[in-house]
């Protein structure tokens, strides 16, 4: 099996192979919508599952195991980030306006937009997977214990731990630059 | 200036005489006089030169102002303007101590700070804002001259010209920078000698945690400077 590191290096490498085809300023209209996506998620992500979790008591008299609960948890975070994902790549409504930057300059900032929309995805998933204690192993998609790299990338690199304070900040930077254009 | 380690710890000492740090705050400023435009440079030693001027009376002229127009706006802010009786709120307001007490060394110090800081900012902003262009480039003329190339050849005239400019420009962007060693150094680095202490571990640990703000703002720049030069529809 592939270890998670790796992949996580391939999923952003294509990523930014996919920006550079894009195009800088459509790139940069996906990742204003994943930093939105991922504020809400710091600011309202518990909130929201809590409140669910309440809900399905109340109303079903159910309440999933710790496993089971991690499982949908973790899968409530990843399935709506690629919803959120997909809607930014195949919709036009974000992006920006104007024409991409001339030259190798404009080839190099498409390249650097899609390695950082891709390190937002597949860093947000690593991150909920970590969170919720790899619950896709029993899938057989993952296996533990992790190698030290990624014991160390995932302690400390991924979106949610490295931008969480700047990401309002970022929110409206970036929804500045989109008005402004 | 001496720089030196000792041999317990990795403690290091770096002396730097008064005459050092006048010399590095005149060659920086030269050297952004150099960059500029020369009127730019001249606008921008005059702010500095009003600066110090009042710095030599600690700005106190400006004091009463100051203190009236604080006094203003809390009375503004505490909804004095929109009151029916805004009398209460002015004597709540009269009752606050000044925002610049002449009484305290320590308060006209830092209002005499704020002052020359601002001024020097503003002659610089307004200096950017008047005249956009910026010095030619003396290398380019006389590269061009040497290699002869007929399109962009200067006579030797202009290029002296521009290099007598830009050696203006570099001459005044130093007295700038002498005239902010001038207020900065007997106010902040009064003492026969300051010590600066930066304990070196602690400081590759403030880097380490501080990399990946370092690395967002990185590619914040990035997007900006992509973003300004990608052209409107």
């Amino acid at each position: 099996m592939v270890p998670i590191e790796i992949v996580f290096f391939i999923v952003i490498a294509i990523f930014g192979l996919v920006g550079l085809v894009r195009g800088f300023l459509r790139e940069l209209g996906v990742t204003l919508p994943l930093i939105v996506l991922l504020w809400a998620y710091s600011a309202l992500g518990d909130a929201f599952l809590n409140l669910v979790e309440k809900v399905m008591v109340r109303a079903v008299h159910y309440a999933p195991g710790t496993t089971t609960g991690d499982l949908v948890r973790c899968s409530f975070y990843v399935v709506s980030l690629v919803f959120v994902t997909f809607i930014a790549y195949q919709g036009e409504t974000l992006a920006f306006g104007g024409s991409n930057p001339p030259g190798v300059q404009g080839w190099l900032l498409a390249l650097l937009i899609g390695l950082v929309n891709g390190y937002l995805i597949a860093g947000t998933v690593w991150f909920y997977m970590a969170r919720y204690n790899y619950p896709f192993q029993m899938l057989g998609w993952v296996q533990l214990p992790l190698s030290p790299l990624a014991e160390s990338i995932a302690n400390y690199a991924l979106p949610p731990s490295v931008l969480g304070p700047l990401l309002p900040f970022l929110v409206f930077f970036l929804i500045i630059l989109r008005i402004l254009r | 200036m001496l720089l030196s380690r000792s041999p317990q710890a990795g403690l290091q000492v770096v002396e730097l005489t008064a005459t050092t740090v006048v010399l590095i705050f005149v060659a920086i400023f030269a050297y952004r006089g150099y960059k500029r435009d020369v009127r730019k440079e001249l606008l921008f030693f005059g702010g500095l030169v009003f600066g110090t001027l009042l710095s030599l009376v600690d700005s106190k002229p400006l004091v009463p102002h100051v203190n009236r127009f604080y006094r203003m706006f809390l009375f503004a802010i505490k909804g004095g303007l929109m009151s029916d009786n805004p009398l209460p709120v002015w004597e709540a307001v009269k009752q606050r101590p000044p925002l610049v007490n002449v009484e305290d060394p320590k308060n006209l110090l830092w209002f005499n700070t704020v002052v020359f800081v601002v001024l020097g900012l503003l002659s610089y902003w307004l200096g950017n804002r008047l005249w956009r262009g910026s010095p030619p480039d003396i290398l380019a003329m006389a590269t061009a001259r040497l290699q002869g190339k007929k399109k962009s050849r200067k006579s030797l005239n202009q290029i002296t010209s521009a290099l007598l400019t830009q050696l203006t420009s570099t001459v005044i962007g130093g007295l700038s920078g002498f005239l902010v060693a001038m207020f900065f150094i007997p106010r902040y680095l009064a003492s026969t000698q300051t010590l600066v202490v930066i304990p070196g571990t602690a400081a590759w640990d403030v880097l380490t945690q501080n990399l990946r703000y370092a690395i967002v703002v990185m590619c914040l720049v990035f997007i900006v400077r992509g973003w300004q030069q990608a052209k409107r529809r």
